[in-house]
């Protein structure tokens, strides 16, 4: 706290509330409670996670088999068969799920339509249970304040009381070196419940598969935030200890507090957020789309200028004057301009969509100001790879992918199949093969943790401003 | 019982003049009409998709109008068409919002295999779907009930710390008509709050005050009369202000957090859905497949499932359309077990959430209401289920042109099959469903005296 307090006196009393506290029976209820609400979200996580990836992993094998067993077939027929991209499970998904029970975890990927990607878990669940999924994150970030509240809203009160605090003080002890014990008091009492919290993390992580994270930096920094994010409540908490003389009203304080960071503003926010900048709906999204695909050009159209133009390119490239002289397939080369055009249109659609969605983001994050707890499951689901620039890379690495394979058979399709009797002709099997696999990338950390600015100046903030008000709080007997 | 009203009408005066009450009720106040205003942005948002439907589906038939200008083979013209199938949001979606802000409003679906287009999603944004909406239900069933409790805490254990509860026990006439009174007053001023949202939402929002709307509100004023008999036991068995508010908030945190975050995962646990990913996956090989098959074979599946259309001449050339929709009806049939089992693990998450209810009922009082709005998971399992109506009525009008090989003039569009969207299907959920927070109060309220007696003990 400050150079004043003499650091044998801090510790001494340091140990002595340590050793309050954790004689306690209440604190030993509380951490059987605490550890077996964690113990049932690891566990129980863990399983999810387990069992996802293997139904996945499954899918995507069966898939891909699938894909090379195809007989021989026109390559059109092919890109209209399509494939399917799976969102892969991460391996800290298990420990802190983020936004990915609200997307699609499957895309079905075929030529000329970019589908949404379906089948969220939310979307067979009830609103009734958004607080959160009671997961290793939310027992660290939002039940393991609660604990430091219920341990420290009478750390000086109790004292006040009893009329020890006027002991205390009358003893060259002094109010920095007391409030310097208390909290490191407090934190000491808190060691087997973050011992518990660190181990089940631990366990979800190294037992949930998907094989141990890439970068024990997440590891690390996920283990800061936590640290950060209760340091901060722990000031905070025996700040409003010393300023509310009864225990009630602090407790009553505080989990007031707590109930607005976890579950008041975050909603709130996000309401206000939706109506400040609503997204449009599908029909809304998919007209508009709709109507500019139609007005790029129509290849049907003999007159239309965009495809009579191409027709003049490829003749003159070629040298010939009709399409039934030419070397190569027509037909493919106007399916490859048309998927360039709507697939341009769509990114361009896509993106002013996720404009919309990340602003939305922003807003709910400067909230992290009122309630920096909202910040800190923020970063945390940011580090662990599942929130929404998470799922958004998945989704554009889709559309990629469908993109190149679709382009990939329209050149077979223009080099292999003839322009006469198009239809009534099969590629060989043997290309199936040739086609990659859909592989999915992970953000880096540092690419993750791009527009996180607000979070982790709430954080800051969360630590410093109590922290200051505790270095210049009187303390009176 | 004139006394008693007196003694009613001076606890609620003397909680309108506490600072802590009217802080407590205004903030709860402004919450409700955030949850008013932010609820109502979202089902403008539907309503906005709902009115779009249908100019959207006239831009494409003019589109499909120049595509075939001239007119086209029915299979074609069905090829190209997206219908929309509307979902209207119920009156009370805006008191709660339940899943509507995860479910689509409107399903566009074409004559294609069903299976693979049911399942559509949405647009909307995860990180807002993640924190949950912020509808009047959620200001009641989660704000409400710890306002209550902050607001039942003194009841007795005000007084008893400042020694002054003999003296209002024996000027009220004993113990258990103070507790009532104060119990009553704080219970009376929250519930006018929740009315008073109530009649301002259905005033802004147009909402019919009818039978539903009125069953909304009772079961979300029973709601917060079980908050306030678990309160008031609560007040009745704790000895000191800070245990009091201790076991207060406690019971506030088991209830509206940690209980409904446990029965989210008891439910996803025990009952995962991989039938979705069966589903798509399954339904486009089987769909396909047809490609490579004879189309005999197709057929006579096909036949087998609609034999009225078995004595169509057989597809001697390349391609026709009927083959295609054969092949896609035998594509959809070939996932029907699956996509029926997708559907019972929904409901059994249904009947597990229901159960659940008895355990923890306070927690389950938002799914409830919910229901009563229409904007549950039953709801939106029986649009799918009208969804998938629409589609057989588009068989039925599109094959018979299909099977004949018929060209469709250019104004057929006209004729084509629009969906209506049923009246506002009457609330889910009978009386019923009321008895686990109905056993709450009576529990409470048969434990209380007891309680009492221990109170007015301790107190001489």
């Amino acid at each position: 706290m400050s150079a004043a307090a003499p650091l044998p006196t801090v510790i001494a009393i340091a140990r002595a509330e340590a050793r309050l506290l954790l004689r306690r029976r209440s604190t030993g209820a509380l951490l059987a409670l605490f550890a077996a609400l964690l113990v049932a979200a690891a566990v129980l996580a863990s399983l999810r996670a387990t069992r996802e990836r293997a139904q996945q992993d499954a899918y995507r094998a069966l898939v891909r088999a699938q894909w090379e067993q195809q007989p021989d077939r026109h390559p059109h027929r092919v890109a209209h068969y399509g494939t399917f991209a799976f969102m892969p499970v991460g391996p800290l998904a298990a420990f802190d799920p983020g936004v990915q029970s609200y997307v699609g975890r499957v895309q079905f990927l075929e030529a000329h339509r970019q589908n949404a990607a379906n089948f969220p878990e939310a979307a067979a669940l009830s609103s009734a249970f958004r607080l959160g999924e009671l997961s290793p994150a939310f027992v660290l970030h939002v039940l393991l304040p609660l604990v430091v509240i219920v341990l420290g809203h009478r750390l000086i009160a109790d004292e006040a009381e009893s009329g020890r605090l006027r002991l205390l003080l009358s003893q060259p002890v002094g109010p920095r070196a007391l409030l310097a014990g208390k909290l490191l008091g407090l934190a000491l009492a808190l060691l087997p419940f973050a011992a518990v919290a660190a181990l089940a993390s631990g366990f979800v992580v190294l037992t949930a598969g998907g094989g141990v994270p890439d970068s024990l930096p997440r590891l690390a920094l996920l283990a800061l935030l936590a640290a950060a994010h209760l340091a901060g409540w722990m000031l905070v908490t025996l700040l409003v200890s010393v300023r509310l003389p009864s225990p009630g009203r602090a407790l009553a304080a505080l989990v007031t507090a707590w109930a607005a960071a976890v579950v008041v503003v975050p909603r709130a926010a996000g309401a206000l957020a939706a109506a400040a900048d609503p997204l449009p709906t599908r029909t809304e999204f998919d007209a508009r789309l709709a109507a500019e695909v139609h007005a790029l050009g129509d290849a049907h159209n003999p007159d239309d200028p965009v495809f009579t133009q191409l027709r003049r390119d490829t003749l003159a490239r070629h040298g010939v004057t009709r399409v039934e002289e030419l070397p190569v397939n027509y037909g493919a080369v106007v399916m490859a301009r048309g998927e360039e055009l709507t697939a341009g249109t769509f990114a361009r659609h896509f993106e002013a969509l996720v404009g919309r969605m990340e602003r939305q983001e922003a807003g709910v994050r400067r909230a992290a100001l009122l309630a920096p707890t909202l910040g800190v499951r923020a970063l945390s689901a940011a580090v662990s790879g599942t929130d929404l620039r998470a799922a958004l890379r998945f989704q554009r690495e889709a559309e990629a992918y469908r993109y190149a394979f679709v382009q990939q058979l329209n050149a077979l399709h223009r080099d292999k199949i003839r322009f006469e009797n198009d239809r009534g002709q099969r590629l060989s099997a043997a290309h199936w093969a040739e086609f990659a696999d859909f592989q999915p990338s992970v953000a880096g950390l540092r690419e993750a943790l791009a527009g996180t600015a607000w979070c982790w100046l709430a954080l800051a903030l969360w630590i410093v401003v109590p922290g200051v008000a505790l270095a210049w709080q009187e303390v009176r007997p | 019982m004139s006394g008693f009203g007196g003694l009613l009408t001076w606890e609620l005066r003397r909680l309108a003049r506490a600072g802590t009450a009217r802080v407590a009720l205004g903030l709860l106040f402004a919450a409700g009409l955030l949850a008013l205003f932010a609820a109502g942005r979202e089902v403008a948002r539907h309503e906005r998709e709902l009115a779009a439907a249908d100019p959207a589906y006239a831009a494409q038939m003019e589109r499909i109008g120049k595509q075939f200008p001239a007119g086209g083979h029915a299979g074609y013209v069905a090829y190209y068409t997206f219908f929309p199938v509307r979902n209207p949001t119920p009156p009370l979606a805006v008191f709660s919002l339940g899943l509507r802000d995860v479910t689509p409003s409107v399903v566009w679906i074409r004559l294609l295999g069903l299976e693979g287009q049911l399942h559509e999603s949405g647009i909307g944004n995860p990180v807002l779907q993640a924190l949950g909406a912020f509808d009047l239900a959620f200001v009641l069933c989660a704000l409400a009930p710890l306002v209550l409790l902050v607001l039942l805490h003194d009841v007795l254990s005000r007084d008893r710390a400042q020694g002054v509860l003999p003296l209002v026990v024996a000027q009220a006439g004993g113990l258990g008509r103070v507790f009532a009174a104060r119990v009553l007053a704080r219970f009376a001023a929250v519930a006018t709050v929740a009315v008073a949202l109530f009649a301002v939402g259905a005033a802004w929002h147009g909402v019919p005050v009818n039978g539903a709307a009125l069953a909304w509100l009772g079961d979300a004023l029973l709601q917060l009369a079980c908050w306030t008999a678990i309160g008031a036991l609560l007040a009745a068995l704790a000895t000191g202000v800070a245990a009091t508010l201790a076991a207060a908030v406690s019971a506030w945190v088991v209830g509206v957090v940690l209980a409904p975050a446990l029965i989210n995962l008891a439910t996803v646990t025990l009952h995962p859905v991989p039938e979705g990913l069966a589903i798509t996956v399954a339904q486009r090989q089987e769909t396909h497949a047809g490609w490579d098959r004879p189309k005999e074979d197709t057929f006579a599946r096909f036949f087998a499932l609609r034999p009225e259309w078995r004595d169509t001449p057989p597809v001697t050339g390349r391609f026709a359309w009927k083959w295609y929709y054969a092949m896609h009806q035998v594509g959809d049939a070939s996932v029907a077990a699956t996509a029926e089992r997708y559907r019972a693990r929904l409901v059994a998450r249904a009947a597990l959430l229901a159960r659940l209810a008895w355990a923890v009922p306070p927690a389950t009082a938002q799914l409830l209401l919910s229901r009563r709005a229409g904007t549950d998971l039953e709801a939106h399992l029986a649009f799918l289920d009208r969804v998938r109506a629409f589609h057989g009525e588009m068989q039925v009008h599109f094959f018979p042109a299909i099977f004949a090989e018929r060209e469709l003039p250019p104004t057929a569009w006209r004729e084509f099959p629009r969906f209506v969207p049923p009246p506002s299907a009457p609330a889910a959920g009978g009386p019923g469903e009321r008895v686990p927070l109905v056993v709450t109060v009576l529990l409470c309220a048969v434990f209380l005296p007891a309680a009492l007696r221990r109170a007015a003990r301790l107190a001489t």
